[in-house]
C-alpha cells in the first residue's frame, strides 16, 4: 500500500484534492475501459460470427410424416432440419431397408442430410 | 498504582521512549507536568491526579497509537500503516476484531486484484502476438481457437490488466485514507469510553 510518495509530498499536486484521482488519470481510466468493453465485445461477435449464432430457443416442434413407399426400389427424400434430432426409420422386419437416426447439432444451411442407404442411388456417404 | 508526579511522569518516559521522538516526547511529558501542576493549584493531590489520569501504561498506549497513527496519516507507507495498526489494536482485544481482520482482509483483495491485473499486463501481449501469428497462419502453436477474435480478446486482456493495476492503486489510496479515519475514530472511542468509565 505503499504511495510512493516523499513525506508531505501530494500525489496529484494541486489539481486533485487528496485522495481523489486526477482528472487525466479519469480519462485514461475511462478509455482503458472503452478499449476493454469494445474489446470483448468485438472477440464475442467475431466468435459467434464464425461458429454460428446459437438458435434462438422457442417452443420445440416436433411432428412425424410418413412417405410411403411401399413397392419402390429405390427413392430419395430429402430432408432439411435445424438443431434436434431427426429420427427416420421403417416398420419392422428384419428386411429392414433404413433405419437411421440422424442429429443436427447446429443449423445446416441448405444442406441436405443424406445418410448413407444402401441400394440408393445419389446418397453420399 | 504510582501514587505522584515523578512516579507517573517516569512510568510514561520509560514506556514511551524508543517509540516516539525525544523532542516530541518532551513535549508530551511537560504537558503532563503542567496538567499536574495546574491540578495542585486546584487543591488536587498527586494522588487523585493519577487515579484521574489512569494507568500511565494505558496512556502511554494511547499516545503511542495516536502518535504513530498521525505518521502514518503524514509519511503513508506499509510499514507506518502496519505499526499504527498494531498500536491501535494493542488499545483492546475487540480491536483484533474490528481492525485487524478487516485490515487483513482488504489487504489480500488488494493484493489478489494486483497480481491479477500484472498477469492480464504480462499475458495479453504475448497472446496478442500469437493471435497475430495464428491469424497470419505462421504459428507455431494452436494457442487460439479463433485467432481473429484472439486478437481483440488479447487486446481486452491486456487493457484489463493495466486498469486493474492502476484501478488497485487508487482503491489502496484511498481505503489507506479510510483506514487512517477509522484509526482515528476507534481511538477517540476508546478514549470516550475510558473517559465514562
Amino acid at each position: 500500500m505503499n504511495s510512493g510518495a516523499m513525506p508531505g509530498e501530494s500525489l496529484c499536486g494541486s489539481r486533485c484534492s487528496q485522495g481523489g484521482i486526477p482528472p487525466k488519470m479519469v480519462r485514461i481510466l475511462l478509455t482503458l475501459t472503452a478499449i476493454t468493453i469494445v474489446s470483448f465485445v468485438l472477440g464475442t461477435v467475431i466468435v459467434l460470427v464464425t461458429t454460428g449464432f446459437p438458435p434462438v430457443l422457442g417452443p420445440a416442434v416436433t411432428g412425424s410424416s410418413s412417405v410411403p413407399l411401399d413397392g419402390a426400389k429405390a427413392a430419395e427424400i430429402v430432408l432439411f432440419v435445424k438443431t434436434g434430432d431427426l429420427i427416420v426409420s421403417n416398420g419392422t422386419g428384419e428386411d429392414t431397408l433404413l433405419n437411421v437416426t440422424v442429429a443436427a447439432a447446429r443449423p445446416s444451411r441448405n444442406r441436405f442430410l443424406r445418410p448413407k442407404l444402401p441400394g440408393i442411388p445419389g446418397s453420399s456417404g | 498504582m504510582t501514587q505522584n508526579e515523578q512516579d507517573y511522569i517516569g512510568s510514561l518516559k520509560s514506556a514511551l521512549s524508543g517509540t516516539i521522538p525525544d523532542e516530541e516526547l518532551q513535549d508530551i511529558l511537560s504537558d503532563y507536568t503542567e496538567h499536574f501542576r495546574a491540578g495542585r493549584e486546584e487543591g488536587r493531590t498527586d494522588e487523585d491526579l493519577c487515579r484521574a489520569l489512569g494507568s500511565p501504561m494505558d496512556v502511554a498506549q494511547e499516545i503511542r497509537a495516536s502518535w504513530m497513527v498521525s505518521r502514518a496519516e503524514k509519511n503513508r507507507s506499509c510499514r507506518n500503516i502496519w505499526r499504527a495498526v498494531l498500536a491501535t489494536i494493542g488499545l483492546g482485544l475487540l480491536n483484533l476484531i474490528v481492525v485487524l481482520v478487516p485490515f487483513i482482509l482488504l489487504t489480500l483483495v488488494l493484493l489478489i486484484i494486483l497480481v491479477v491485473g500484472a498477469v492480464c499486463i504480462v499475458f495479453g501481449p504475448v497472446a496478442f502476438v500469437l493471435a497475430l501469428l495464428q491469424t497470419a497462419g505462421i504459428s507455431f502453436i494452436n494457442f487460439w481457437l479463433w485467432p481473429v477474435a484472439g486478437v481483440f480478446f488479447s487486446i481486452g486482456i491486456t487493457s484489463l490488466g493495466l486498469l486493474l493495476v492502476i484501478g488497485d492503486y487508487y482503491l489502496a489510496r484511498f481505503f489507506y485514507h479510510l483506514g487512517i479515519r477509522w484509526l482515528k475514530w476507534n481511538i477517540r472511542m476508546i478514549r470516550k469510553a475510558e473517559g465514562t468509565a
